[in-house]
C-alpha cells in the first residue's frame, strides 16, 4: 500500500477566538461540578450567602470549567451562575462565545444564547441562536449551524434546527439540516447522523452520486449509527434510477477478545435491463474471529446471494465482482509452543453453473513440531482426519486419515547448508460409491484404501560471494547454486477418489517442492534431481539492490501418478527452465520479471514482467505484461484460453491537494482494454470531491436457477462523483486510499490468518 | 449579632495615649476589642470619639488585624485586613489593604471591602492593579480557601493563616 | 572470478543474541523465525536488557492480475506483508516492511484443492519472510 501523503493543510488550522483556559486533555469529571467557584472581578457586591454581582474583566472559573464575561452574578441559594457581556466559556472538549449565560454550579449544565462554538482537538465549529451543555456533557445547538471549513464563508455547512453533538459517543445527530454548499442552500436532509472524532470513521462519505449503464443515475447516503462504543452501524440506501433502491447494511462489532462484522443487502425488484420479471435480490453475510483467553481461536465466515451474478451486479461490501465463490467455512484452532490442533468445517459455494466441491464436516488437524530433539534431528508430525460429503448425497462421500512423521537433519553454515529429510505418508479411505452411480470414474474406487508411501529428500546450497564496484559503487555479490534429489517410490492410486487435490501450478518457487499435487489424494512419483542458482547484489549497508534466480527439475524416471482424464504425467526429461528477476534498476526505477521456457518444446509457458517508476509517496508509474499460453480450457469451444495482457498504472499528485489515480489492462489476444478506470480527487481540508471513470469487463454467470439472463453487454460504464465531508473525524488528507480500493484491479481482498 | 450593639465595647492593650484636645486615644500593643460577639485583635488602634466621650470610630492595624462576630444565620464572619475600620454608628465595617473576609460560605479578597453589618452587604473595589478574588464553596465544604488554581500568573497564592477558628 | 566461500553471516555482534517476541508468540512466522535463529546461531534470550527483535501482526491479501475473455478472473496475486523492527538498548526501534507476492491462478471447478494450494503458498511465503527478516539482521545499523 503506497499510504498517506500528508499534504501540508496549514490553512486548515482552525484558531479559537481565545487563548486556552483550561486544560484540554483534562476529563469534564461529574465531581468537578462540587468544586468551588472562584471570581476575580474588578468590582463585587454581595449580600452574605445569597448572592454576589460582580463586575469588570469578569474571570470565573470551576474545576476545569472557565467564564470570562463582563459582568456576572453568582446566586448561592439557588447555585446557580449568570454572565453576560463579551462572554467566553471553556472547558476542556469546547470553547464558546456568546451573549449571555446561565449555568448550575452544582450540576455540569449551562445555556449559552447567541452562541459560537469550537470542539477542541477538530474542525469541528459553528454558531446557535442557543446552546446547551447537558449534565452528560452534551453539546444541544437549538437553530445552529456545522461545519469544519476555517474560512468565515465555510465552503459548507449544515444549519439545522437542531444538532446534538454527543462528545462521550463522538458522534452527532443533525434534524432536519439544511445543506448549504458555498454559502446557498442545496437541498435539505430530515435526519443525518456525523461522526465527531477520529475513533470513529474519518470521512463522512457525504450523498455520492454517479451514473453508469447498468444502474442509471444513483445516489448513495450513508447513514452512521453508533449504537455502543463497540458495536456500530452504517446504512446505505442507493436509489438507482434505472433498477430502483437498494439498502446495504454494515455491522461491526469490536471487543476484547471477538470482531466480527454482519452485512445485509437488499433490493426489491431490480428493473435491471439483462433481468426479466425484476426479481428481489439479496445478499447476507456475517464473519466473526476470536481469540479467547484459553488459547482457542475461533472463526466464522459464512455469505449467501440470491443469484450468482449479484456481485457483477452491485458494489457489495461482501466480495468483489471478481470473486467466483463463496466461503462458508467455521474452523477453531489451540495453540502452543510445539503442537496445534484444529477442527473445520467447509462447504464453498461456487458461483455459476460448475459443481460443487466436497463438503469437509469436519476436518481434525494434529501438528507436532520438535525442533532438534536429539543430535541436531528434527521431529515433525502431521496428522488429519477428514469427513468428506457432498450437498446432493448421490454422491461420493469419505473419509480420510492421514498421518505424516517427518526427521530433518538441517545442517547450516555461513559457507552452505545441507537438509537431509526422511518422511512417511500414510493414509487411510473409506469410501462410500453410490450404489446408483453413473459416474464412470467411481466404477474402480475401493470402499477401503491404504496407501504408504515413504519419501526422501535432500537439499543443498553453498553460498559464494566477491566484493565488486559497479558504476563507482561497491556492492557485494552473492552467488548460490543449490541443488535437490527427491524420491518417491510410485503407487497406483485410481483406486482413490479426488476431493481435495489438483495440478500445482509450476513455477520458480514450485522448483523445490515436494509434491506436484495439492491436498493429499494423489502423491506423485518422484526420481528428481533440481538444480537452481540465484545471484544477489547488496550494496554497501547490506541493502539487496537485485536478485535472480533459475532453475530446473531433471525428471531421472517418469511420473505416472495423474488425476484421472487429466494427462498430468510427467514423461519428458527435464521441466520447464524457470526464472525470476527483481531489481533495482535506477534510483526510482524497479523490474520484476519471471519467466518459464520450455526448452524440450522451445516454447515459452509464463512470462511476466513489470517497471515501476516510484520516485515518492503516492507516486507509481507502473506498465506490466503477462503472457500466460494455455492457461485453461473454455468449455463451449474447448480451445485452449492465452492471457496475453499489457497494464499500465499510476498514482500521481498533480498539485498540492489534487491526486490522479488511473489504470488501463489490455488484452493483446482479443484486442480490446479489460479495464479502463481513471479518477481525480481534489481534496481541501474540509471537503474533497472524487470524478472516477470505470470501464470495465463484466462478468457473467450463467445462473439456471435464476430468472433467465438475456445476453448482457460485454462492458460496465460507470461516471461517479463523490463529494465527502471532511475533518469531522481526525483531521488530515484523506490521501489516495480510497481510490486505489475502486477497479477490478485495484481491489484488495484481506484473507483470514489464524495463526 | 444585633444585641452586640447594645453591648458596651471592651478595648485591652499593652499601652494607651490619649490626645484629648481632638478626642482620640491610641492603644498599641496586643490590642484586643470586644463587643459582645465582636472581637478585633491588633498591634495598634485609634479610638475616635464623639464630643460626648462615647466612642465614634475605631480604627485597627496590624500585621494583619483580624475580625470576628457571629452573624444571624449562626455563622461566624471572620476577616483580616492590614487596616481595619469599624464605625459604630452606622455598622459599616471598612477593611483595607489585602483584606481578606470569610462568610456563609464565601471568601473574599482584594484591596478595600466594605461590609455594611445591618444588611450584611459586603462592596469590594479593586485598586487597579489586583482584581478582587471570590471563592464560593459548595454547601458542605470548609472555608480553607483552595490553593490559586495554577493558570492565574497575576495573583501570589495566599496561605491561610494558622489557628484560624472554624465556624 | 574473485568468488569465495561465504564465512560470516555479516550479523553485528551485538544482535548475536537477542528477545524475539511477537504479536502471536504461537505464530507460524514466529515459529519460523526462531529456527532460523537457532540455525544462524543467534542466541534466543529473555532478558529484558537484550536487543529486542518484534515481529507484527502478518496478513495476506489478494488482487486480481488478470481475467478470463468471459471476464471472470484467471490469475491472482497473494500478497503477504508483515512488519518487524528491531530494537537496540535505548535506540529507537528500527523497523522493516517485508512483502512477497506470488501470482495464483483460481479455479472454480477445484475450489477445496486451491484452498489447499493456499495454504500451501502461505506457509511458503512465511517461509521467505522468515529468511527475509533473517538476511535484514546484517542491515541493522548498530550507533
Amino acid at each position: 500500500q503506497e499510504g498517506q501523503v500528508l499534504v501540508p493543510d496549514t490553512q486548515c488550522t482552525i484558531t479559537l477566538p481565545v487563548p486556552m483556559m483550561v486544560d484540554p486533555n483534562a476529563t469534564t469529571d461529574e465531581q468537578a461540578s462540587s468544586a468551588p467557584v472562584t471570581v476575580r472581578a474588578d468590582s463585587s457586591q454581595a449580600i452574605a450567602g445569597v448572592s454576589a454581582k460582580f463586575q469588570g474583566d469578569v474571570k470565573l472559573r470551576q474545576g476545569n470549567r472557565a467564564i470570562n464575561a463582563d459582568n456576572a452574578e453568582v446566586l448561592q441559594l439557588e447555585q446557580r451562575v449568570l454572565a453576560n457581556g463579551d462572554l467566553v466559556y471553556q472547558d476542556p472538549q469546547v470553547t464558546i462565545t456568546a451573549e449571555d449565560l446561565t449555568a448550575d454550579t452544582d450540576k455540569y449544565n449551562a445555556t449559552l444564547s447567541q452562541a459560537k462554538y469550537w470542539l477542541h482537538g477538530q474542525q469541528v465549529h459553528g454558531d446557535a441562536k442557543k446552546l446547551q451543555i447537558t449534565d452528560d456533557n452534551n453539546i444541544v445547538l437549538q437553530g445552529g449551524s456545522f461545519t469544519t471549513c476555517p474560512a468565515e464563508v465555510p465552503d459548507w455547512e449544515l444549519k439545522a434546527d437542531k444538532i446534538i453533538i454527543d462528545s462521550n459517543e463522538e458522534w452527532g445527530e443533525i434534524y432536519s439540516a439544511q445543506v448549504r454548499l458555498f454559502d446557498t442552500p442545496v437541498f435539505y436532509v430530515p435526519y443525518m447522523t456525523v461522526p465527531v472524532s477520529d475513533k470513529r470513521k474519518t470521512g463522512f462519505l457525504f450523498p455520492s452520486f454517479s451514473t453508469s449503464t447498468k444502474n442509471g443515475v444513483d445516489v448513495k447516503a450513508p447513514f452512521y449509527w453508533n449504537i455502543a462504543p463497540n458495536f456500530d452501524m452504517t446504512i446505505t440506501p442507493q436509489v438507482m434510477s434505472s433498477r430502483g433502491v437498494w439498502l446495504a447494511t454494515e455491522g461491526r462489532y469490536l471487543t476484547e477478545q471477538h470482531a466480527g462484522m454482519v452485512n445485509l443487502e437488499y433490493i426489491g425488484n431490480d428493473r435491471l435491463s439483462s433481468l426479466t420479471g425484476s426479481p428481489d435480490r439479496y445478499a447476507y453475510s456475517w464473519e466473526h474471529s476470536s481469540r479467547l483467553d484459553n488459547g482457542w481461536r475461533l472463526h466464522a465466515d459464512y455469505a449467501t446471494i440470491s443469484d450468482d451474478n449479484y456481485f457483477n451486479d452491485f458494489d457489495s461490501a461482501i466480495s468483489a465482482s471478481t470473486d467466483n465463490q463463496l466461503s462458508r467455512v467455521g474452523e477453531a484452532s489451540y495453540f502452543q509452543e510445539n503442537w496445534n490442533l484444529g477442527i473445520k468445517v467447509q462447504d464453498i459455494k461456487v458461483l455459476g453453473d460448475d459443481q460443487d466441491p466436497f463438503q469437509v464436516m469436519p476436518q481434525l488437524s494434529y501438528q507436532y513440531r520438535m525442533p532438534a530433539f536429539y543430535q541436531g534431528l528434527d521431529f515433525n508430525f502431521d496428522t488429519e482426519l477428514t469427513n468428506f460429503t457432498h450437498q446432493d448425497n448421490s454422491q461420493l462421500s469419505a473419509i480420510r486419515w492421514h498421518m505424516e512423521p517427518t526427521l530433518t537433519l538441517p545442517y547450516q553454515t555461513p559457507a552452505g547448508s545441507l537438509t537431509t529429510e526422511m518422511k512417511l505418508m500414510q493414509t487411510f479411505y473409506q469410501q462410500d460409491v453410490p450404489s446408483n452411480n453413473s459416474e464412470p470414474l467411481y466404477d474402480d474406487l475401493d470402499q477401503f484404501v491404504s496407501r504408504t508411501l515413504p519419501q526422501f529428500r535432500v537439499h543443498g546450497q553453498a553460498n559464494f560471494e566477491r566484493q565488486l564496484t559497479f558504476s563507482g559503487s561497491p556492492y557485494r555479490q552473492t552467488l548460490e547454486p543449490q541443488a535437490q534429489y527427491l524420491f518417491i517410490p510410485h503407487q497406483d492410486q485410481s483406486d482413490i477418489g479426488v476431493y481435495d487435490t489438483a495440478q500445482l501450478q509450476d513455477d520458480y518457487n514450485g522448483l523445490f517442492r515436494d509434491r506436484r499435487f495439492s491436498g493429499l489424494d494423489r502423491i506423485a512419483d518422484a526420481n528428481q534431481l533440481t538444480l537452481g542458482v540465484a545471484t544477489r547484489f547488496f550494496d554497501d549497508n547490506n541493502q539487496e539492490k537485485m536478485r535472480f534466480a533459475l532453475g530446473q527439475i531433471f525428471y531421472l524416471s517418469d511420473s505416472e501418478v495423474s488425476l484421472p482424464n487429466e494427462s498430468n504425467q510427467i514423461q519428458q526429461s527435464s521441466s520447464a527452465l524457470a526464472m525470476e528477476l527483481d531489481m533495482q534498476a535506477a534510483e526510482h526505477w524497479f523490474l520484476a520479471g519471471s519467466l518459464q521456457l520450455d526448452t524440450n518444446a522451445g516454447t515459452t509457458n509464463k512470462s511476466e514482467v513489470t517497471l515501476d517508476y516510484r520516485p515518492g509517496n503516492n507516486k507509481l508509474v507502473q506498465f506490466s505484461h503477462r503472457y500466460v499460453p494455455e492457461l485453461a480450457i473454455d468449455e463451449e469451444t474447448g480451445e485452449f484460453i492465452d492471457i496475453n495482457q499489457f497494464g499500465f498504472r499510476t498514482t500521481w499528485p498533480i498539485a498540492k491537494d489534487t491526486y490522479f489515480v488511473g489504470n488501463y489492462y489490455y488484452d493483446g489476444n482479443l484486442n480490446r482494454t479489460v479495464e479502463s478506470y481513471a479518477g481525480v480527487q481534489w481534496e481541501s481540508c474540509c471537503w474533497a470531491v472524487r470524478l472516477t471513470y470505470d470501464r470495465h469487463l463484466n462478468t457473467n454467470y450463467s445462473d439456471s436457477g435464476f430468472t433467465t439472463i438475456s445476453q448482457r453487454d460485454d462492458y460496465d460504464t460507470s461516471w461517479s462523483l463523490t463529494f465527502e465531508l471532511k475533518g469531522l473525524g481526525s483531521s488530515g488528507p484523506l490521501g489516495v486510499s480510497d481510490m486505489l480500493d475502486e477497479g477490478l484491479f485495484n481491489y484488495r481482498r484481506p484473507y483470514y490468518l489464524k495463526n | 449579632l444585633e444585641s452586640d450593639t447594645r453591648e458596651k465595647v471592651e478595648i485591652k492593650a499593652d499601652k494607651s495615649k490619649a490626645d484629648l484636645p481632638n478626642g482620640t486615644i491610641v492603644y498599641s500593643g496586643r490590642v484586643r476589642i470586644s463587643q459582645g460577639t465582636l472581637l478585633i485583635n491588633a498591634d495598634e488602634l485609634r479610638v475616635e470619639a464623639t464630643d460626648n466621650k462615647d466612642v465614634k470610630v475605631l480604627v485597627a492595624t496590624g500585621t494583619p488585624a483580624t475580625y470576628q462576630q457571629m452573624m444571624e444565620n449562626g455563622k461566624l464572619a471572620e476577616a483580616e485586613a492590614g487596616e481595619i475600620r469599624y464605625s459604630l454608628q452606622d455598622r459599616i465595617l471598612t477593611l483595607s489593604h489585602n483584606a481578606e473576609m470569610r462568610q456563609s460560605g464565601s471568601l473574599v479578597k482584594g484591596d478595600t471591602i466594605q461590609y455594611d453589618l445591618d444588611q450584611q452587604k459586603l462592596l469590594a473595589e479593586s485598586s487597579g492593579d489586583e482584581q478582587i478574588t471570590t471563592i464560593f464553596l459548595p454547601a458542605d465544604a470548609d472555608l480553607k480557601p483552595e490553593p490559586e488554581p495554577k493558570p492565574e500568573p497575576e495573583q501570589a497564592p495566599v496561605e491561610p493563616k494558622q489557628g484560624e477558628q472554624q465556624p | 572470478c574473485g568468488f569465495h566461500l561465504k564465512s560470516d553471516y555479516l550479523i553485528p555482534t551485538e544482535l548475536q543474541s537477542l528477545r524475539l517476541e511477537s504479536s502471536d508468540d504461537y505464530g507460524e512466522l514466529h515459529r519460523l523465525v526462531k529456527e532460523r535463529l537457532r540455525l544462524s546461531n543467534i542466541g534466543i534470550v529473555q532478558e529484558q536488557t537484550a536487543p529486542r527483535l518484534w515481529l507484527g501482526n502478518d496478513n495476506l491479501e489478494r488482487s486480481t492480475l488478470s481475467l478470463f475473455p468471459s471476464g471472470q478472473v484467471a490469475e491472482y496475486e497473494l500478497i503477504y506483508s508483515v512488519r518487524f523492527s528491531v530494537t537496540l538498548g535505548d535506540q529507537p526501534p528500527q523497523s522493516f516492511d517485508v512483502e512477497i507476492r506470488r501470482d495464483y491462478l483460481d479455479d472454480p471447478r477445484t475450489a477445496l484443492a486451491k484452498n489447499r494450494e493456499l495454504d500451501l503458498l502461505l506457509q511458503e511465503m512465511r517461509a521467505q519472510a522468515a529468511d527475509q527478516v533473517i538476511r535484514t539482521l546484517s542491515t541493522i545499523k548498530v550507533q
